[in-house]
């Protein structure tokens, strides 16, 4: 039953878009009507607020400023995502048949299916989700814990990795969220760790050594080559189902394939015969290393304050984190309510998602990701789930700067109406907003400069937006 | 005559240079890997020592040629086994280098067209020296009338703004400069059949660049694919047969102008000399390079210690006994810049290669 289910779903191919929306066109109907334009607001929010909605909510949407509401107020409301009404957003994933199938099921769709709808969840929460925050973040644990939907059979599993591994920790502690990681068999899988045995020679080193150098203690974090091969000992044994296999996707341990001996990781002994239970103590160990503290918070400083964030922002937050025994959110509050974070406006480049999401949000554009603006991400290098390596997209503007002309012909054809997932009427857009000074404030969070304004009086209404959407301040956040 | 246009090709992920070059006249090669070893008799034999990879073999005929110089157990100051540490670390030339040392070779060399790279963003050694921009593909550079009006239009603010100034005006010349050629049609030479994968692609485009003559001083491009943690033999066959391919179609498709074009072929390190549980190689360090092209004198480059237990460095890996960038230097001479202007801190001599 399972593979016929498949084959029917490979037959459609291509055509599952169209199956997808058309199963759906009343929900895309309410949709559309609950985000009838509203009125365009009179001011901006104060500065510390457009601050935040630029660099930690993929770009502000002009009724945001609406409310009325404070800088510290947006922080706390944002930290407790329960408490925010997300229905609308919730209710378009449902419309991803993959976003809710079990992890072991997601074997029954055709691979293209299921990896462009998880690309298209992760283009819909940076553009319509009301968690703007928790997507900021999850976003940062995109990256740290990075998977490519290109390797094995991650495309099958990223979908449940993303949903069951990542956003349910995205504020908690990260000890939940490393365990959910680790003991999930899509990393299990990227990572090599499912083939890591000590029965049959020398244990894989793979897993063991990013986990080490990227997930937790960082590179100079004070670990050695021997304590990645005592690491990969402790972690042989943990492996995964797949393909070919029944109970798809089902991680578990196999006590004959692990090293059972003792070990000594980073300093602690291990006693032997602990079995499954050892990886617990291996997070233990790992989670409480000073360096795990401060690796993760200069991560948290790199995405959200500068490339480089200064030594004593990233001690404080590291220091919120070995204080909270590990809590992200406190470790983040410290992080957006210091000085460090209120100075550094305007002083990071979007990377591409955040551009696209931001002049999406920008033009009060509805948004329904099809292949074609998922392709726009893959050419500006930024699509979901594809770095190549476990290091995830960086976060420097030196490795995103070169790629200006692809912001540009976004941004044209955007402004034009050319995009089908989210089409804009750029002239509508400016008679909503009150001329093109106005539109240009909006966009950029701030008055635009005089020599900002010459730019974009030039040509018609969509080449007035494209320049607006194009320009130095708009690749800022 | 000087070489005009230096090709770099990085085997991303830690390339195994016994997997490139198998040691196939050291018994202890075939002691250390009993299974997924080359046989004797396959592949083009080097030397006595070494072979080519069978999956190779369509760089045999350049071997020949004497137009192949091969750099067994190159290696680093890497110690860290890391990807990440060691991919800028070779890019940058040296660990005290700023900017990578591709930037440095292509701002001593001059000329007109900006160093570049295919790919969708500026490699770490094409960083904080010349210009130099990323392309996907050539049609890139021919985005229509109302992008180009755009671009003009933003000059102004693109010049006042600090962190984005210089790739936007790269980006502006590289359109001037090359739209010509993005947009005219292109036959490669004879019996060239490019394939359709990202890297056959970009090759093939590099070679239109060069002949249509746009002269970059510099073209990065990477090869993905090479960190083989699992069954190895299997794993890599297709990427050495794409490696393979590509650089005799590259040598093929340039004809005369491969004489004034220099291609390295390099990685962040190599890897274990002994299989793990998964008959896949974990991180280790020396590693195989390849040098083609004008001026190249062909043969094998190498101080083997041999693949003992006693030869081996931490925890079983090759000791990298020639420093990468003394097979660089000779190359960079030939494009007319001094070693020393883009590797400040090398002890090691060139190699005579």
């Amino acid at each position: 039953m399972a593979a016929s289910r498949r084959e029917v779903l490979a037959s459609l191919g291509a055509a599952w878009l169209f199956a997808s929306l058309g199963a759906a066109p009343a929900v895309t109907w309410l949709a559309r009507r609950s985000d009838a334009p509203k009125p365009w607001p009179e001011a901006l929010g104060e500065p510390e607020l457009e601050h935040l909605l630029a660099r930690c909510g993929f770009g502000a949407r002009p009724a945001e400023r609406e409310t009325g509401e404070r800088a510290a107020q947006w922080i706390e409301r944002q930290l407790a995502p329960e408490s925010i009404d997300d229905r609308a957003f919730e209710s378009r994933l449902r419309r991803f048949e993959t976003w809710s199938a079990p992890a072991g099921e997601l074997y029954e769709f055709h691979e293209h299916v299921v990896r462009r709808e998880l690309q298209a969840v992760v283009v819909l929460g940076a553009v319509h989700s009301e968690r703007r925050l928790r997507e900021a973040v999850l976003d940062v644990w995109r990256d740290h814990f990075s998977l490519s939907l290109g390797k094995g059979e991650c495309a099958w599993l990223a979908t449940s990795f993303e949903r069951d591994a990542l956003r349910p920790h995205v504020f908690g502690r990260f000890r939940e969220l490393l365990r959910a990681v680790l003991l999930h068999p899509a990393m299990l899988w990227y990572l090599d760790g499912r083939l890591n045995r000590a029965d049959e020679g020398a244990p894989n080193e793979n897993y063991a050594r990013e986990l080490l150098e990227l997930h937790t203690l960082g590179l100079g974090g004070g670990y050695t080559q021997r304590d990645v091969q005592e690491l990969a000992r402790a972690l042989s044994g943990w492996t995964s189902r797949g393909l070919g296999e029944s109970r798809k996707a089902k991680v578990s341990f196999a006590a004959e394939r692990h090293d059972a001996g003792a070990k000594d990781l980073l300093g602690v002994s291990l006693a032997d015969g602990l079995g499954a239970d050892e990886v617990e103590r291996v997070l233990d160990v790992v989670c409480a290393h000073p360096a795990t503290a401060n690796h993760v918070a200069r991560k948290l400083c790199a995405r959200f304050v500068a490339d480089v964030p200064p030594a004593s922002l990233v001690e404080s937050v590291a220091a919120s984190f070995r204080s909270s025994d590990g809590e992200l959110s406190t470790a983040l509050h410290s992080l957006l309510t210091s000085s460090e974070f209120r100075e550094a406006r305007e002083l990071k480049l979007k990377r591409p998602l955040h551009f696209v999401a931001s002049a999406l949000r920008a033009c009060d554009a509805h948004c329904e990701p099809d292949d074609a603006l998922l392709q726009r991400l893959e050419r500006l290098g930024h699509a979901p789930y594809s770095w190549p390596t476990p290091d995830g997209y960086p976060d420097e503007a030196a490795h995103w700067r070169a790629g200006l002309l692809g912001r540009w012909r976004f941004a044209d054809e955007l402004a034009h109406g050319g995009l089908k997932a989210a089409r804009v009427d750029a002239q509508g857009l400016l008679a909503r907003a009150g001329g093109r000074e106005r539109l240009a404030q909006a966009c950029l969070g701030r008055a635009a400069s005089d020599a900002e304004l010459r730019a974009f009086e030039q040509g018609d209404d969509a080449a007035a937006l494209a320049g607006i959407l194009s320009c130095p301040g708009f690749q800022r956040c | 005559m000087l070489n005009e246009t230096l090709v770099t090709i990085f085997l991303r992920g830690g390339a195994d240079g016994l997997a490139l070059v198998p040691a196939v006249g050291d018994p202890e090669y075939h002691r250390a890997r009993p299974v997924g070893a080359v046989g004797e008799g396959r592949g083009e034999q080097l030397d006595g020592l070494f072979a080519l990879a069978p999956e190779l073999d369509a760089l045999a005929p350049l071997w020949r040629e004497g137009q192949l110089a091969v750099v067994v157990d190159a290696g680093s100051s890497d110690d860290t086994r890391s990807h990440f540490y060691a991919q800028p670390l070779l890019e940058r030339g040296g660990p005290a280098a700023a900017g990578g040392w591709i930037a440095r070779y292509a701002k001593a060399r001059g000329g007109t067209l900006p160093a570049m790279a295919f790919g969708d963003t500026l490699p770490e050694s094409l960083r904080g020296g010349a210009p130099a921009t990323a392309l996907r593909e050539l049609a890139d550079l021919d985005p229509g009338p109302r992008v180009a009006e755009l671009s003009e239009r933003l000059a102004s603010l693109y010049e006042a703004d600090p962190l984005l100034a210089e790739s936007a005006a790269n980006t502006r010349t590289a359109l001037a400069q090359l739209r010509e050629i993005a947009s005219a049609p292109y036959r490669p030479a004879d019996g060239v059949e490019w394939g359709s994968e990202p890297f056959a692609q970009q090759l093939a485009q590099t070679a239109r660049l060069i002949k249509r003559g746009a002269r970059p001083a510099a073209v990065c491009l990477d090869l993905h694919g090479w960190d083989s943690h699992v069954a190895q033999a299997q794993f890599l066959a297709p990427l050495l047969r794409e490696l393979g391919a590509g650089l005799a179609n590259f040598a093929r498709d340039l004809g005369e102008h491969f004489a004034r074009t220099s291609v390295v072929v390099y990685t962040e390190f190599g890897r274990r000399v002994a299989f793990n549980s998964a008959l896949g190689a974990d991180h280790g360090h020396g590693f195989a390079m390849f040098v083609l092209g004008g001026g190249v004198r062909g043969g094998v480059h190498q101080r083997w210690r041999g693949l003992a237990p006693g030869d081996l460095i931490g925890p079983g890996d090759l000791a990298g006994s020639i420093d990468y960038r003394s097979a660089l230097a000779p190359v960079l001479e030939r494009h007319g810049v001094a070693a020393r202007e883009v590797f400040q801190d090398m002890e090691a001599p060139p190699l005579p290669l």
